[in-house]
């Protein structure tokens, strides 16, 4: 293949569209052609720079007021009557939007291209070192460098001291009286009966502590922040979409996946969690277990984690769930649950589902089916032998619908 | 370009094809930055890209019935929005009128984003389809049925190599 071939097969190349054995002619003609690795490297420097323009341009604030006014002209509507056309769920479309812009930025020409062009190195003119010292220190030399380059990004996750401030009372830190402090990894945080405080949390939001709590600070560090819960009341509040936070109580590990939550942590009669706003992830024994938002879960020792419940539920809901999770309610528990059931607890019958008999489960796959049928991908036979996908793409369905 | 329509959108697409407007315009709202953006990027000006932006939605509105739900929706949208820029274009002057000149090719060093803005408008509208919104050759001809897959392949070539020749390093 001549400069010039090349010259033209590159674009083809970097739109991937040539097969493999002109792309392997073009690939070795590149490493072995000064001149055509010099265009090359032209070619790299721009579907780089190309990579950084914004995958998105703000578009003006009023595009969709015009939009709306538009839609109502031509339906003879007249605009007071706004709340006709006003947008519904704001936190579903910001979270839409979110995805489509993601989307845009993954799997964008710009990102795809520049990635394509790092395909070929030149190869190395001089030969360099002998062969043994080239082989060793192509080998010891990138893992030392990969090493060093971990230690230093994972050393600069660590995020602590948290600043503490007291609200009202004082406050101890590891045996120190305190009022607004700091507090460091592995030191234990304590109010009394007539102090409560805030502590705010490096990239993930703020926690506030309620009278007579203890809390331990296991590790402060970004994506794996985490703290004990000995007792007490702490009250969550997160400012990421996503952050990686949790609490230890009772043996289970509550994983914050944004908005809020509470967590009373009531000794003997179990850890009460209230899920505020998004929905939090329980971890137990390998398993892992949802709660969405408006929903109370109870984390007791030697259970598996509560069923969520409605926190409009009926006590006699309540009652019922209790008496199944930890009274040994069995089948009796199941059928008073599902009898007392409306739209807003198609979630708790869902997360009944893998502790119930398989013939509970098709009543309860019948029962939720009839408010919230299943989407297509998910079917009462997978259901039924508790496909975890399948129950997890109908929690989904369902939860954005409540 | 293939983009899935997630559970949402197809819910907020069934809605709107039944006529009411709350599903619409919460759908304007979600592919309003993706539309926005491509659509600025051929037309070059705010202003026609505020009013194209708006016929969009509104066609889309009108033909939202006739709508195949199984199709990505941005996808089709999008494509409404590219042919309505295109019409507007067209307008001031023909699409074909200006290619890169021989001088054009040698001008003055600027940064990416103001040698894109300043590419004659066929050669803008190739680019951006295809190096900026990921469409393939074959996408692009069906918004130009006169042109062959050669002279588009030309042209793009004749615009990146413009481009990288101007670009500030």
């Amino acid at each position: 293949m001549i400069c010039e071939e090349v010259k033209i097969n590159l674009h083809d190349y970097i739109d991937e569209l040539l097969d493999d054995l002109t792309k392997r002619e073009v690939e070795q003609h590149i490493r072995n052609c000064d001149l055509c690795f010099k265009e090359y490297k032209k070619m790299i420097v721009f579907f780089d720079q190309l990579k950084q323009l914004p995958a998105i341009i703000n578009p003006p604030k009023d595009v969709l007021d015009l939009v709306k006014t538009e839609l109502m002209r031509i339906h003879g509507l007249i605009t007071h009557t706004d709340q006709q056309v006003s947008l519904s769920d704001s936190r579903k479309i910001q979270k839409e939007k979110h995805i489509q812009e993601k989307i845009l930025r993954k799997e964008g020409a710009p990102l795809r291209k520049s990635r394509v062009t790092k395909g070929i190195y030149k190869k190395p003119y001089n030969p360099g070192p002998p062969a043994e010292v080239k082989r060793l220190l192509l080998t010891v030399l990138p893992l030392a460098m990969i090493a060093f380059a971990y230690f230093l990004y994972d050393f600069q996750k660590y995020n602590y001291p948290w600043q503490i401030v007291s609200t009202i009372g004082n406050l101890v830190v590891d045996g120190r009286n305190v009022n607004d402090d700091s507090w460091d990894q592995g030191e234990i945080l304590s109010t009394d009966d007539e102090s409560m405080a805030v502590v705010h949390i490096p990239l993930v939001g703020t926690m506030e502590v309620g009278n007579n709590s203890v809390l331990l600070l296991d590790r402060a560090k970004d994506g794996a922040n985490k703290v004990t819960l000995k007792q007490g009341i702490i009250n969550l509040i997160n400012n990421r979409d996503m952050p990686d936070f949790s609490i230890l109580v009772n043996g289970f590990e509550v994983i914050s996946r944004g908005g809020k939550f509470e967590i009373e942590n009531l000794s003997l009669l179990g850890a009460k969690l209230k899920v505020g706003y998004a929905f939090v992830e329980i971890e137990h024994n390998g398993t892992t277990y949802m709660v969405d938002e408006n929903h109370t879960c109870i984390l007791k020792k030697g259970f598996r984690p509560g069923t969520p419940v409605n926190s409009n539920s009926s006590d006699s809901m309540r009652a019922a769930v209790a008496a199944f999770d930890f009274e040994d309610g069995g089948e009796e528990a199941v059928a008073k649950i599902i009898s007392f059931a409306n739209e807003q607890d198609m979630l708790t019958l869902l997360a009944l589902i893998p502790f119930v008999s398989q013939l509970q489960r098709q009543i309860i796959f019948q029962e939720i089916s009839n408010r919230f049928p299943p989407p297509e991908s998910v079917t009462r036979a997978g259901i039924i032998r508790l496909d975890k996908e399948m129950l997890y793409r109908w929690w989904q369905e369902i939860e954005w619908q409540l | 370009m293939s983009t899935e329509n997630t559970t949402y959108i197809n819910y907020l697409i069934e809605i709107s094809k039944s006529g009411r407007h709350r599903g619409f315009l919460d759908l304007c709202e979600i592919i309003l930055p993706n539309v926005y953006t491509v659509v600025f990027r051929l037309l070059n000006d705010e202003e026609s890209a505020k009013k194209i932006t708006v016929k969009t939605f509104m066609q889309a509105w009108h033909q939202m019935k006739y709508f195949d739900v199984k199709k990505p929706f941005i996808v089709w949208i999008k494509s409404v929005a590219i042919l309505l820029s295109m019409e507007e274009l067209n307008k001031t002057a023909s699409l074909f009128q200006m290619t890169l000149s021989e001088n054009e090719t040698k001008g003055s060093k600027r940064d990416l984003d103001s040698l894109i803005k300043t590419l004659p408008t066929l050669n803008r509208i190739i680019f951006v389809l295809h190096d900026l919104e990921g469409y393939s050759y074959k996408e692009i001809l069906q918004f130009f049925p006169d042109l062959i897959e050669d002279e588009l392949k030309t042209n793009l070539i004749q615009t990146r190599q413009h481009l990288i020749g101007n670009l500030t390093q």
